[in-house]
């Protein structure tokens, strides 16, 4: 089961919760100056560590759409995929639990879930950590706890973030507020698609900045507190928004987002994903005792694999792999839409 | 590391500079330190001083080649190499990441002020490196063993930490000899 279906919480505000860890060996170098034979012993090493619940994929045998089809997935990043030697992801049969080898770091061990879940996707990465150091012996320093590639992630090696749908606090102004706020408190909020302008730009990423002087334990717990503060301020705004002149404006808005969606020929990424947000913000202000303004059936789960199944290699691969002109695309994209909603 | 303003004596003093707005920490020996709370700037007004004020706001500011000529203290072909991957302190200010794990040990004093700048000097607080299940399971002197070693970082007792982490690594390695 895929990331983008599960019961976490607070699905009307956060689409995902992630909890990366680095890790790496003592007197293994870092990118560049790894070598091939040490870049094996890492993958097979780390294949022996995770056990057979884990399926290796070669990403320096991977066809480029194939590769990117995981960027969409945001299962790994960029770089990984277009990177250049021997690398390779781990995947656990729950799809839940994914290990980049030879990524920045030696390992990047990471757990991906629905909702508000960093407690669960905590622990699910801390088992998997746990199983490369019995192979392992990680590079490890008590001052400067896990080591690094990067100096900036020193110490937990922790990374933990959520991606959050904020059309309301988008909308009354409140980004750079909220920013500022969660700066202070060790937390950094930066736009998914570019920030701001249009509909796309309500999507945010929050992650934790620090990694010294607080413990991963602590770091979840705060985290949480402050993902239920974000949670409930943007509750608090939609009802606003739902209200008055401007309710019937977020209304039409939202019911005419699912209408273009579910009846149309061709359509471009673009255009899904600035009406992709409306049609979210009409499942959640539906969900939270308001008119209903979607059907029932639209709810998260078809709504988030939709925004992952109708990015571009994601839809190549779905429609058998063969080269997909983009009008193919737009055109193959509307029917998916239409089938689904 | 050694002091950014004269670059022969030990720095001992942070110096926080403030010019139009932009704070910029320096690391400087006590001597260099005395002579600027006598004077308002640290380098020489004008490009130059706007230069230098740009290029320490980055975290390896001190190391970068660019830097190190204009310091009077170039980068020379002995400088000194982690015996693990070879990286040298430039190639670290260059790359902007260390070369492999025991960089850190090789170029502990030189990566402090890096590390002071990204972390502000906080310590590591974390689990202590508990997860590793191996010697978890291993009971007996190795749990305890564990539990001395996180007793010893609480306490920031580090010297007394690296020995005990030492001999957990040899009783885990022993372990896994007497297994194969």
């Amino acid at each position: 089961m895929a990331w983008y279906c599960g019961n976490g919480e607070a699905r009307d505000v956060i689409v995902s919760s992630r909890v990366r860890f680095a890790r790496n060996v003592e007197r293994i170098p870092f990118g560049k100056r790894l070598s091939d034979e040490d870049a094996e012993k890492l993958i097979s090493g780390a294949g022996e560590a995770l056990g057979e619940k884990y399926t290796r994929v070669n990403f320096d045998e991977l066809s480029p759409v194939t590769a990117q089809a995981y960027v969409e997935e945001h299962i790994v990043s960029s770089e990984f995929a277009s990177g250049e030697g021997k690398r390779a992801l781990y995947k656990n049969d729950s799809d839940e639990i994914y290990v980049m080898v030879c990524e920045e770091d030696h390992f990047r061990v990471q757990s991906i879930k629905s909702g508000l879940s960093l407690e669960s996707a905590y622990s699910a990465a801390k088992e998997a950590a746990g199983r490369l150091s019995e192979k392992f012996e990680i590079a490890f320093d008590p001052e400067l706890g896990y080591l690094t590639h990067c100096p900036t992630n020193l110490g937990t090696a922790m990374r933990a973030s959520v991606m959050v749908f904020l059309p309301a606090i988008t909308k009354c102004n409140g980004i750079p507020s909220l920013t500022r706020q969660l700066s202070k408190l060790g937390f950094t909020v930066r736009g998914m698609y570019g920030e701001g302008s249009d509909a796309l730009g309500t999507l945010y990423q929050i992650s934790n900045q620090e990694t010294l002087g607080i413990t991963e334990e602590e770091t979840v717990k705060r985290f949480s507190e402050v993902a239920n503060s974000v949670v409930n301020e943007e509750r608090r705004l939609r009802r606003e928004l739902m209200s008055g002149d401007a309710g019937d404006e977020t209304a039409d808005r939202c019911m005419r987002a699912y209408g273009i969606l579910k009846h149309s020929r061709a359509i471009s990424n673009r255009e899904f994903l600035s009406l992709w947000i409306e049609a979210r913000l009409g499942a959640a202000i539906s969900d939270d005792g308001g008119e209903r303004l979607i059907p029932k059936n639209v709810t998260y789960d078809v709504l988030d694999a939709l925004m992952i199944e109708v990015q571009p290699a994601v839809l190549t691969l779905l429609s058998g792999g063969g080269e997909l002109s983009p009008h193919d695309r737009d055109l193959r994209r509307a029917k998916i839409l239409a089938e689904r909603l | 590391m050694l002091c950014e303003k004269c670059g022969k004596n030990e720095a001992t003093v942070y110096y926080t500079e403030t010019v139009n707005g932009k704070t910029t920490k320096y690391m400087l020996c006590h001597d260099c330190a005395e002579e600027m709370k006598s004077k308002s700037g640290i380098f020489p007004a004008g490009g130059f001083g706007g230069l230098m004020s740009e290029m320490f706001s980055d975290m390896f500011a001190p190391f970068s080649p660019k830097v190190r000529r204009l310091r009077g203290d170039a980068p020379s072909a002995d400088e000194k190499k982690c015996p693990v991957c070879g990286a040298t302190m430039s190639d670290i200010a260059h790359e902007r990441k260390v070369g492999c794990p025991e960089c850190y040990r090789t170029f502990k004093s030189e990566l402090a002020y890096t590390i002071e700048r990204v972390h502000g000097g906080q310590k590591y607080k974390g689990d202590g490196g508990t997860e590793d299940r191996g010697a978890e399971k291993a009971g007996g002197e190795a749990a305890a063993l564990k539990r001395e070693l996180d007793e010893a970082v609480k306490s920031e007792n580090f010297e007394l930490a690296a020995e005990l982490r030492d001999k957990i690594r040899e009783l885990s390695q022993n372990e896994k000899k007497e297994e194969n």
